[in-house]
């Protein structure tokens, strides 16, 4: 190609594109633009969202390492507040507890009560105790009475220096003189197997659901007014001379941590009477 | 060089520049992915299919870019002539060359765009971008290049046996 001719052509192509420049600034190409670049943007929108997803990948797997370190990092300050959380929530529980028993020792402000920690469940499934880590260093004696805010546990039935034995009024061995809190009717809560049965309710005494049995304070074995539970169900034998009804605790003796010692109750032994 | 597969070819590098090159931009530079086998095109086959690609490949990145329809063309239209005065086809070639004009090619083509702009009042400050997406783009060109007109040779010769067992 002659000389002439390649500068004629460029001429031309440098011609051509000042002029699509200038058309195109002054919006007179707009709508074919619009037209021709529809199938371009449109493959650019494929190729985008491709690139996208490799690129997406791409990163993942370069801040793989990081995020595993990453990771790592969050799993040890997870354990670490878990641990705090597991604390405080014991902290809380501690606090609960304490503030019932503060709440309940200032409703009884003649007794003196020792609070002590259950350490032990009796292993056999005969015998409904438990093991408290308060003995005779602390001025436990057997025959004291044991209690939470939510009522009478038992009482003290073996002690040793540092740790006491505690007979629940759940065990089949236990009968604790009650009285029905409206009626003022008298009667003796057993263990039973499955709770508490309260016995030897006169007949003319009107007995319903919901009814609170604390303590009579008869036989001198516990002090008088302590909430035992609430009867669920009376039920009578036409052969017996007395009526029965069915008492449930306010304490889950499966899950005492806590109890408290009345320490300034002397048990009364009436056996030189008999 | 400039049937259909052409066209095909330079939309393929179209969307490639629009997409997959700004995930790799360093430094503010990028490769001009249409630019080197334009340049490419240009030692191998001479000033008029340089010419043509430049128009054509130009015209559709304008198409989707926010750029003037021409701007681009205008662009690779100086670099292409300027690299074939500056680096005629004619003689043994260095391997350093396409990449040297791959250099002058982005110098031309960004300095274009930029007075293209400049002009038609779409941009400020062309000299801060010369110095932050020029220059590295400059550096990035030089060594895409080789890969590319190594490609655009095989590209060129099969093309030209293809012909002329045709004839």
């Amino acid at each position: 190609m002659r000389r002439s001719s390649r500068l004629l052509l460029v001429v031309i192509s440098v011609f051509l594109c000042v002029a699509l420049i200038m058309l195109s600034v002054s919006g007179v190409l707009s709508p074919v633009q619009g037209i021709l670049a529809t199938p371009l943007q449109f493959l650019q929108g494929l190729a985008n969202s491709f690139v996208t997803r490799v690129s997406n990948f791409a990163e993942g797997i370069v801040e793989l390492q990081s995020l595993q370190q990453r990771n790592r990092e969050l799993e040890a300050a997870l354990a670490a507040y878990q641990s705090e959380i597991v604390e405080l929530r014991e902290i809380r529980s501690d606090y609960d507890r304490i503030a019932a028993f503060l709440k309940y020792t200032r409703s009884r402000e003649n007794e003196e009560f020792l609070v002590a920690d259950v350490i032990g469940r009796d292993i056999s499934a005969f015998n409904r105790v438990i093991q408290i880590n308060r003995g005779t260093r602390d001025g436990l004696r057997e025959g004291m009475p044991v209690v939470t805010e939510d009522g009478l546990v038992g009482r003290i039935s073996r002690v040793s220096a540092n740790a006491s034995q505690v007979t629940l009024i759940t065990d089949t061995v236990s009968s604790v003189n009650a009285r029905l809190l409206s009626s003022r009717a008298e009667g003796a809560v057993q263990g039973q197997v499955g709770g508490l049965r309260m016995t030897f309710i006169d007949l003319g005494t009107r007995v319903q659901e919901g009814d609170t049995v604390i303590t009579s304070g008869l036989g001198g074995n516990f002090p008088e007014g302590i909430i035992i539970g609430q009867v669920t169900s009376v039920r009578q034998a036409e052969s017996e001379l007395f009526r029965e009804a069915e008492v449930r605790s306010l304490n889950n003796f499966d899950r005492l941590e806590n109890v408290m010692v009345i320490t300034n109750f002397q048990p009364v032994d009436l056996s030189v009477f008999e | 060089m400039v049937g259909y597969l052409g066209v095909v070819v330079l939309a393929i590098v179209v969307i490639v520049q629009a997409t997959v090159i700004p995930e790799i931009r360093i430094a503010g530079g990028m490769p001009d992915l249409l630019l080197l086998p334009v340049l490419a095109v240009t030692l191998l086959s001479g000033l008029n299919f340089g010419l043509v690609w430049a128009i054509i490949g130009g015209l559709l990145q304008d198409l989707i870019s926010a750029v003037p329809l021409g701007t681009t063309s205008l662009g690779l239209v100086c670099a292409v002539v300027a690299v074939h005065l500056i680096f005629d086809q004619q003689g043994p070639r260095s391997l350093l060359i396409p990449s040297v004009a791959a250099v002058a090619g982005t110098l031309i083509l960004h300095g274009v765009t930029l007075l293209v702009l400049a002009l038609t009042g779409r941009s400020q400050m062309p000299g801060q971008f010369l110095v932050y997406v020029t220059l590295p783009s400059m550096i990035y060109n030089a060594v895409v290049m080789l890969p590319v007109y190594r490609l655009s040779g095989l590209f060129y010769r099969s093309e030209r046996s293809r012909r002329v067992k045709g004839l």
